[in-house]
């Protein structure tokens, strides 16, 4: 089947398979940013975003996509340079091996559209979504804290 | 997880047209994440309610309509539900899967799984009606009717759910016991409690779940508690009689070490709800 959608700002239209959910469909399209980690629902590797909220995109099947904006990692950083998270991560070590870096990211991005000024214990609750092996979370924690700040300072410049 | 041999994914515009969709053997879709991962083998077509109009959350002075495709994140984010009997239902939601598993999962489809669930017992405890369409119509029921009378095993599309609006002086807590943060409740349980203006108990609602059926009420407990004041003595007297409840045993835990852990929950939600009620 045919479905329309957009990915990244992009207009996409795409031939997907009706049982096939949107990981192996993003990852086709070349957004090689939506990582398999567990296929599962546990890991939150592959986290998107689906008309603004985070999702397992290995738990959301493609064809319910069809109409809604799908947002990855990959447009995270715009003309203005890195997303604060991107450049809070890099800063402060969030980012060892790197796998689990894009969820997260699509994780906290959730968290902070909706709550700007999250405590450490919120953010931890959230990261619980994303499986990361290296870390132990708390460089992670660290980043989202602090890349919560520089965006409160933007929005308030 | 990709389902393989799905052939026909439908996208209808009416509830008519969905359920006959379904009486055909189509399975519905609601946020799609347990389907994608336990989708029964010989699944060929899912239909998706997206189209029906079914997420919204209404509130008015009868308490709360919320739609079938509401999500999870959709009830815990409703100012009204999130403070509802004091936070019952955010303090049970947290507790299912992550953020990224509730932005998805919806109401409807939780509750069609009727299965491993913490969300039934506090709906049950916080006196929850289901309204569910099939051939005979539209049709409205006590959350806990529909699963006695095993209305979920005919072919139906649950379209929402309703919350009453609280009793006065009235509040609700939720606990569970589970070996790991994220793992399933060993049991649970969830009460609700109002009072008479005198301080006594006027309205009671006790539900024990995983026990292991699903959410069930403890009607001896509920009777003790009325006309008494919620005080040490009672919360024993509750307590025990939660205990005498019949236990079942499986890979999760013993009929016994349920009876232990129903002590527990029991007195854990008695203890929070009367903190809430600020009677302690």
């Amino acid at each position: 089947m045919k479905i329309d959608l957009t990915v990244d700002g992009m207009a996409v239209t795409a031939e997907v398979d009706p049982g096939e959910t949107l990981l192996p469909f993003l990852r086709r399209l070349g957004a090689a940013s939506v990582k398999n980690g567990c296929d599962n629902g546990d890991c939150g590797a592959c986290a998107v975003l689906v008309d603004g909220r985070a999702v397992n995109a290995c738990l959301f099947f493609a064809a319910k996509a069809a109409g809604s904006e799908i947002t990855t990692a990959e447009a995270l950083a715009g003309a203005d340079g890195l997303h604060p998270l991107q450049t809070a991560s890099l800063d402060l070590g969030a980012v060892q091996c790197g796998f689990c870096t894009p969820g997260i990211l699509m994780t906290a991005l959730d968290l902070l559209a909706y709550n700007p000024d999250p405590t450490e214990e919120e953010v931890r609750h959230w990261l619980a979504a994303n499986y990361c092996r290296c870390t132990g979370w708390v460089k992670p924690v660290e980043a989202v804290l602090a890349a919560a700040s520089m965006l409160r300072e933007q929005e308030a410049s | 997880m990709s389902v393989s041999g799905i052939t026909t994914w439908l996208r209808p515009a009416t509830l008519t047209e969905a359920f006959d969709a379904v009486r055909e053997g189509a399975l519905p879709v609601g946020g799609g994440t347990d389907l994608a991962l336990h989708a029964p083998r010989g699944t060929t077509a899912l239909v998706d309610l997206v189209d029906l109009d079914l997420d919204f959350v209404i509130s008015s002075d009868d308490g709360y309509r919320i739609g079938a495709m509401t999500t999870l994140t959709g009830v815990m984010e409703h100012p009204g539900l999130a403070a509802h009997l004091g936070g019952v239902l955010p303090e049970m939601l947290i507790h299912i899967g992550s953020p990224l598993l509730r932005n998805a999962a919806t109401v409807g489809g939780h509750l069609a799984r009727a299965r491993l669930s913490d969300f039934v017992p506090v709906l049950i405890a916080i006196g929850a009606g289901i309204t569910v369409f099939d051939s005979r119509g539209t049709r409205s029921m006590e959350l806990e009717t529909y699963y006695e009378r095993n209305v979920f095993e005919t072919t139906h599309l649950i379209t929402e759910v309703s919350v009453p609006a609280a009793p006065p002086r009235s509040a609700a807590a939720f606990q569970r016991f589970s070996v790991k943060g994220f793992d399933i409740a060993t049991l649970n349980g969830a009460i609700t409690i109002g009072l008479a203006e005198d301080g006594t108990v006027a309205h009671a609602r006790v539900v024990l779940g995983e026990t292991p059926r699903l959410g069930e009420r403890v009607p001896d407990a509920e009777q003790m508690l009325l006309g008494r004041v919620l005080e040490a003595e009672v919360i024993e007297e509750t307590i025990a009689i939660a205990a005498t409840e019949p236990f079942g045993s499986d890979s999760r835990a013993s009929a016994e070490y349920r009876r232990d852990l129903a002590r527990w929950v029991t007195r854990h939600c008695l203890q929070r709800v009367a903190q809430r009620l600020e009677v302690v």
